[in-house]
């Protein structure tokens, strides 16, 4: 199982590499806001989470705000897997 | 009889129901006064072309009417008018407009002024920069929150989606989900009588409307009149065209 670093630095560098933002991207940088992903990449970057995780994201699962940045994702998606 | 309703989705007004439509749309624009938005009339029509540039048929063509001589389709969203009549321009300041419209949208069910095939809408409209536009939001929010009140409508703001074709797979479905920027105004738990709508560039960009050298921000306040008028007649009954004149 992944450590929560690695989780981070794994969301950091494929947010990264898709949304083709410089490297400043912190955890707490708002991705939706400042449409570092967009609503295309949106569908993309669940299906990666969910990989990650090892665990489908239901629809009742996608709220406002789980994607704010990727403090919230870590905490909306990994936090109760790794529990 | 001063609502004629036809089970194919649409209704008739005259005499006392007729006055009260009126009126509420005389409400609205006096809201619309607030920002000096500038009255429009457009046509029932709008090109089929325009509406593609926004994927409007590949997000919501169960719900459009087309025309089958030409290729237009009967207005979906009065607000659409305006970023088509502005395509490929260059605008010089933030921009206020409102416009009435018959909308149309096909729907599994109908029902008189709930919900109807054909429908008055009333929209305010922002175009412009990041800052107006959250100002604009910001500014109806609070007015009309205040407006229910003196109304006495029991209406409350709730984040809404779109009702996308196979929203599952829509990644526009998703992104609302996520970061709403759709908020309707509910009636009794139960009916959206209008909505507020932060578009961020989404038109800006796709109809080459900019705002120096930027896509354009906008964002639109709807009210759907014959929604009103059944908020208004649930809640004061013969009273109603009363209150909404006091």
């Amino acid at each position: 199982m992944r450590s929560e670093n690695e989780i981070r630095q794994a969301l950091r560098q494929w947010i990264c590499a898709c949304s083709k933002h410089p490297a400043d991207l912190t955890d707490a940088t708002p991705i939706v806001e400042q449409r570092i992903i967009t609503s295309l990449q949106v569908m993309d970057l669940i299906l990666y989470i969910e990989r990650l995780r090892g665990k489908r994201i239901e629809m009742d699962d996608l709220k406002p705000g789980v994607f704010r940045d990727i403090n919230t994702i870590y905490e909306s998606f990994f936090a109760e897997v790794r529990a | 009889m001063s609502i004629q309703w036809s089970s194919d989705g649409y209704c008739a007004l005259s005499g006392l129901d007729l006055a009260l439509y009126e009126q509420l749309d005389k409400l609205f624009c006096s809201w619309a006064a607030d920002v000096s938005a500038v009255e429009h009339q457009f046509p029932n029509l709008i090109a089929k072309q325009d509406l593609d540039r926004i994927d409007y048929f590949a997000s919501f063509g169960h719900l459009a009417t087309t025309v089958e001589q030409c290729n237009h389709a009967l207005t979906p969203a009065a607000c659409y008018h305006f970023y088509s009549a502005l395509k490929n321009t260059q605008l010089d300041k933030t921009s206020y407009f409102t416009t009435r419209a018959n909308c149309f949208r096909r729907e599994s069910s109908y029902s008189a002024l709930r919900r109807q095939w054909c429908f008055g809408m009333r929209e305010i409209v922002c175009l412009g920069s990041r800052s107006d536009v959250l100002a604009f939001l910001d500014h109806y929010r609070q007015s009309l929150a205040q407006a229910f009140d003196e109304l006495r409508l029991p209406v409350q703001f709730m984040v809404a989606t779109d009702p996308f074709f196979n929203p599952e797979k829509n990644p526009k479905y998703l992104m609302q989900k996520i970061d709403p920027v759709k908020h309707e105004m509910v009636f009794a738990g139960d009916l959206a009588i209008g909505s507020m709508n932060d578009h961020r560039t989404t038109f800006g960009e796709a109809f080459n409307i900019t705002l120096r050298g930027e896509p354009m921000n906008s964002a639109c306040v709807a009210f759907g009149l014959e929604r009103w008028m059944h908020a208004c007649m649930e809640t004061h009954g013969e009273n109603a065209m009363k209150v909404i004149t006091q």
